[in-house]
């Protein structure tokens, strides 16, 4: 009591209730009905909740305005009405927050007292309680049915080893219901001793390593008989976290093991065939196609070794990437077709090049389970056949492309020459109709059968070779040559066994030889007809054919040719010239000409020859042979020989008496002048020793024997100064006439100086001639001039020069003017004239031959001299000269 | 002692009494040996003791022509260093060519005149004494004498 009474206590109670306590007063309607109620008092805990402090008389729907959609109200109403105390739950909140509350409503006079209490943890576990109840429930249908109805064994052991749980499979192959089995352990559900001892220790295993253990086993199924198992037993833990059940289920892997078995053994028997098989084999396995099995023919064929097995069969032969092989083999694997094909042209790598290989080539795929896994590959390799028969081929192909190109017809006889079969050609053994023929019949033309036979017979019997040109008779009559070769086929007894002949149709050639005959018979003949030496040679000199004048000169043998025909038929001093000569032209292609001696066979004597060749040239210009003449040409040679000879002699001879002439005149000079010297000196002592006992006619006598003397000398001077000019060639030189005069106005000098004479010259020419014989040409004219001038008149002797050409030559025209005495116009040509004198010997002193020189020098040089003069006016000479000389001896 | 020995080849008898007779009038003391050719001349260098001081070689003489003979005198040792000179009638360029060549000293034209000769002997032997090789440049004056050096 002390507690209502005290109220403070009382509230401290009423609001530290972890319940929430509303004191409420019922509000009545106008039908005196509850309908709502009046807050009175709420403690703190509902006043947290609904966060209004103001809440004291209140109305409760407002206030719990969220109570609406709840009964809440109502309850409060029929607790209020009934005074019967409820107890409900309900839920309370919002959308988000919703709590449910045990209400307790209690009337008390005319309050009602209200707890409430938040049972929401509690709601929601009891909720999901019954949740979890059902659906446990449902679980666990599901689960039994599951470990019931799988074929599977599903068990419990608990620690002992006893069964704690056993599916529906485990108790059917035990053959056992569930309390037989239930509780017991493995032996005494049947398994042997062996078998429940292994499980157990593996229970054991499992609990004390709290890990699963797998194994296979084999069991006697009481239905199925033996069956082995697939097992595996995993630990089940408790909370603590400790082993305190071993699971396990079991599966019957018989058939499968049963099927691996026989997927081994078939794999097995497999592999044993491919090792066993003679056959290259190879067997690749995935997209890759990794080679899995290959046997050692395979291996040996591409020439590795084991070490290629797993490897990708394009890595091992990277060579067939690209290849038509390659292709084939992705084709079977992808598509599954298989591949056969022979003499497969497969080039790779086998001894470490890269070599052609051909194979026949079988692929296969390997299908598993309705999939393409891979492939099998057989190879078998044919190379040497191939190539064997390419190379037949190909010497087939030879052979008929020779056949057609050699001949127009190729046969077969049997060893008798009886039976013919057409080869190759274009047939005229056409049909085959026409088997069974003779040869000779049939090919061989009536005349030519004798001989065919003859030379048949000995081929038969030598076993050689018949060759032969004959005649065949056309379909259309016609006669066409033929050139037949038949060779015998032996055998290993060198017997012959079959004949084989080619014949080619020489028509054409035949008729082609007999022309070239006919012609060449016309040219024999022809050439038998002159006169002269007629020789061909071939194109390397070798001499062929002669004509008839030749063998009837050298009566050599009709049937010498080449050089042991010819050159010893040469005089011995000619030979070698003449055969070196000859085969120089032969070479060169040059015309070949030469003169030489041959000895006529009847009377021994040599005759000149003059022999000529010439090469005749084909349409390209190539030399094929030479045409050759030999004329007689001793008469003309001998005269002409006779003719040098005589001319050498002449000529000899004038050069010996040129000589003498020299000779002569030199000594004639000295000896003549000897005496006359002799005069002179005689006669000086006597006039020494007559000194001044002459008398005036005396000294007037003596005078004149010396100059009588005197003129000797100079006569005798004159004549050898003549004759050496005559003889002596001089050599040309360049000689500049300005010089010579120069030289000549110096020696001249004390003669010009007496007759006070000038000698003008101006641009005289420099020439080709004998520089001593220019100057001795000048030399005459200038004295000549300073000796004939007029009395009185100093002598002026100009000289000029012009030039011309004429022929093709330049000349030089000099002209020498005078002023002295001059001459007639009439003595123009005799002055030149030698030893003639114009004047008197005394008035004048001179050889009467310089002049003569003159024009000898003159012409000599190939020039020319000429005078002109005027009687008491003077005299012009004009000298011409060439400017060159062509012979450089003059 | 100054060598007063003369040699003379010359197959004309006139010139070589000429010859002679100028040389007493110059010298009396100058002996010259005269010979007909040129191998006399030899014979005579050979018989002498005395090598005279010069010889003189005509060149047209029988037997033995001045060339040979000066051919010979060059090709002995006793002689070969006696002074020659060749004398001749006519002056060819070839003959003085040939002189030359053949080691001749000079080579002189015999003069027409008495008095001539007499100089040009003159010349030569008043230069004997001096060695006649020295005095050749004054003999050169002479229009007679060729002179080879």
């Amino acid at each position: 009591m002390e507690l209502i009474n005290n109220l403070e206590l009382f509230q401290t109670v009423f609001n530290s209730a972890p319940n929430g306590i509303a004191v409420l007063k019922s509000l009545y309607t106008s039908e005196n009905k509850v309908d709502d109620f009046s807050i009175l008092l709420l403690n703190t805990y509902i006043t947290n909740w609904i966060d209004d402090e103001d809440y004291k008389g209140k109305r409760f729907s407002k206030v719990f305005s969220k109570t609406k959609e709840t009964n809440i109200l109502e309850q409060f109403i029929e607790t209020a009405e009934t005074g019967i105390t409820t107890n409900f739950e309900e839920w309370y909140g919002d959308e988000t927050v919703k709590h449910c509350f045990r209400f307790t409503v209690v009337k008390q006079d005319e309050v009602l007292v209200v707890t409430m209490e938040d049972i929401t943890e509690k709601k929601e576990a009891e909720t999901a309680l019954n949740n979890a109840l059902p659906d446990a429930e449902k679980q666990k249908r599901l689960y039994n049915s599951i470990i019931n109805s799988t074929p599977d064994l599903v068990y419990v052991f608990d620690l002992d080893y006893k069964f704690t749980y056993a599916n529906k499979a485990l108790l059917t192959m035990w053959g056992k219901t569930a309390d037989d089995s239930i509780g017991r352990r493995l032996i005494e559900n049947g398994y042997e001793d062996w078998h429940a001892e292994m499980h157990e220790r593996e229970i054991d295993t499992v609990v004390a390593e709290k890990r699963s253990i797998r194994g296979t086993v084999s069991f006697p199924h009481a239905e199925l008989g033996r069956r082995i198992y697939d097992y595996i037993f995993v630990p089940v833990f408790n909370e603590k976290g400790e082993v305190e059940l071993v699971a396990g289920t079991t599966r019957d892997i018989t058939e499968s093991k049963q099927a691996e078995e026989k997927l081994q053994q078939s794999e097995n028997r497999f592999r044993k065939m491919i090792h066993q098989t003679p056959a290259p084999t190879l067997v690749l396995k995935g997209d890759d196609l990794v080679i899995e099995q290959i046997n050692k023919h395979m291996l040996q064929m591409i020439g590795r070794g084991q070490e290629i097995i797993g490897m990708r069969v394009i890595d091992v032969l990277p060579e067939l990437e690209g290849q038509y092989v390659w292709e084939q083999v992705l084709k079977v694997y992808n598509e599954g077709i298989p591949f056969d094909q022979s003499e497969v042209l497969v080039p790779h790598n086998r001894t470490g090049e890269l070599k052609n290989y051909y194979y026949n080539l079988a692929y296969r795929p390997l299908i598993e389970d309705g999939q393409i896994t891979g492939m099998i590959q057989v190879a078998v390799e044919v190379t040497q056949q191939v190539v064997a028969r390419q190379k037949m081929e190909e010497s087939e192909s030879r052979f008929r492309a020779l056949v057609n190109a050699s001949s127009d017809l190729v046969y077969r006889m049997d060893a008798d020459w009886m039976i013919m079969q057409d080869l190759e050609g274009d047939g005229h053994l056409d049909n085959q109709k026409e088997r069974g023929v003779n040869w000779l019949d049939k090919f061989i033309h009536a005349s030519d059968l004798q001989m065919a036979v003859h030379l048949i017979s000995k081929s038969i019997v030598d076993k050689s070779i018949f060759e032969m040109e004959h005649r065949v008779i056309n379909d259309d009559d016609s006669l066409r040559w033929v050139f037949s070769r038949v060779v015998p086929i032996l055998d290993d007894h060198n017997n012959i066994i079959e004949w084989f002949g080619a014949s080619s149709d020489i028509t054409s050639q035949k008729e082609l030889q007999n022309v070239i005959a006919e012609s060449e018979e016309r040219f024999r003949q022809l050439a038998d007809l002159v006169p002269q030496i007629i020789w061909t040679a071939n194109s390397e000199g070798f001499v062929d054919y002669y004509n008839s004048r030749w063998y009837e000169y050298t009566g050599f043998d009709e049937h010498e040719f080449g050089d042991s025909s010819w050159i010893s038929k040469l005089h011995a001093d000619d030979a070698y010239l003449v055969s070196k000569t000859w085969y120089e032209s032969v070479h060169a292609g040059l015309p070949y000409q030469l003169e030489f001696r041959l000895r006529n066979a009847k009377t021994g004597e040599y005759r000149w020859f003059l022999s000529k060749a010439l090469p005749i040239k084909d349409k390209e210009g190539v030399i094929t042979n030479w045409f050759g003449t030999c004329t007689d040409i001793h008469e003309q040679k001998s005269i002409t020989e006779k003719l040098e000879i005589l001319v050498a002699d002449r000529t000899k001879e004038l050069q010996r008496s040129n000589d003498d002439l020299q000779q002569f005149a030199h000594v004639a000079s000295h000896d003549l002048k000897e005496p006359v010297r002799k005069i002179k000196t005689f006669l000086s002592r006597l006039e020494d020793h007559m000194e001044g006992q002459f008398d005036e006619p005396s000294s007037r006598y003596i005078d004149r024997i010396h100059v009588a003397a005197d003129r000797m000398f100079n006569m005798i001077d004159g004549v050898l100064a003549y004759s050496k000019t005559n003889a002596d060639l001089q050599k040309a030189t360049i000689v500049d006439l300005n010089e010579v005069i120069k030289n000549i106005e110096t020696d001249l000098e004390i003669a010009l100086q007496q007759a006070n004479g000038k000698i003008y010259f101006e641009k005289l020419p420099i020439l080709e001639g004998a520089a001593v014989l220019l100057y001795q040409l000048f030399y005459n004219l200038i004295n000549n001039s300073i000796k004939f001038a007029q009395e009185n008149i100093p002598p002026q002797i100009k000289i000029t020069a012009t030039e011309k050409i004429e022929n093709d030559s330049k000349i030089a025209i000099i002209t020498v003017e005078d002023n002295g005495i001059g001459f007639d116009f009439d003595q123009t040509t005799r002055i030149f004239e030698t030893f003639t004198r114009l004047n008197s010997k005394d008035r004048y002193e001179g050889t009467g031959l310089g002049l003569s020189l003159c024009k000898k020098i003159a012409e000599r040089h190939g020039g020319s001299i000429t005078a002109t003069g005027t009687v008491n006016k003077g005299a012009t000479f004009v000298i011409t000269l060439p400017f060159e000389q062509k012979i450089k001896d003059i | 002692m100054m060598n007063k020995i003369i040699l003379l080849a010359d197959d004309d008898w006139d010139d070589t009494e000429m010859f002679c007779e100028a040389l007493a009038d110059i010298d009396e003391n100058i002996i010259c040996h005269c010979a007909e050719n040129g191998d006399v001349a030899l014979k005579m260098l050979k018989d002498h003791d005395k090598i005279p001081g010069i010889i003189f070689l005509d060149l047209n003489m029988p037997v033995m022509n001045g060339w040979e003979c000066l051919k010979e005198i060059k090709q002995d040792e006793r002689y070969k260093d006696i002074p020659v000179i060749m004398i001749s009638t006519s002056s060819h360029k070839n003959d003085m060519e040939t002189a030359a060549s053949l080691g001749a000293l000079c080579y002189f034209v015999k003069p027409n005149t008495f008095k001539d000769l007499k100089q040009v002997l003159e010349l030569i032997t008043s230069n004997l004494e001096n060695g006649l090789k020295e005095a050749l440049p004054h003999l050169e004056k002479n229009k007679y004498l060729h002179v080879f050096l």
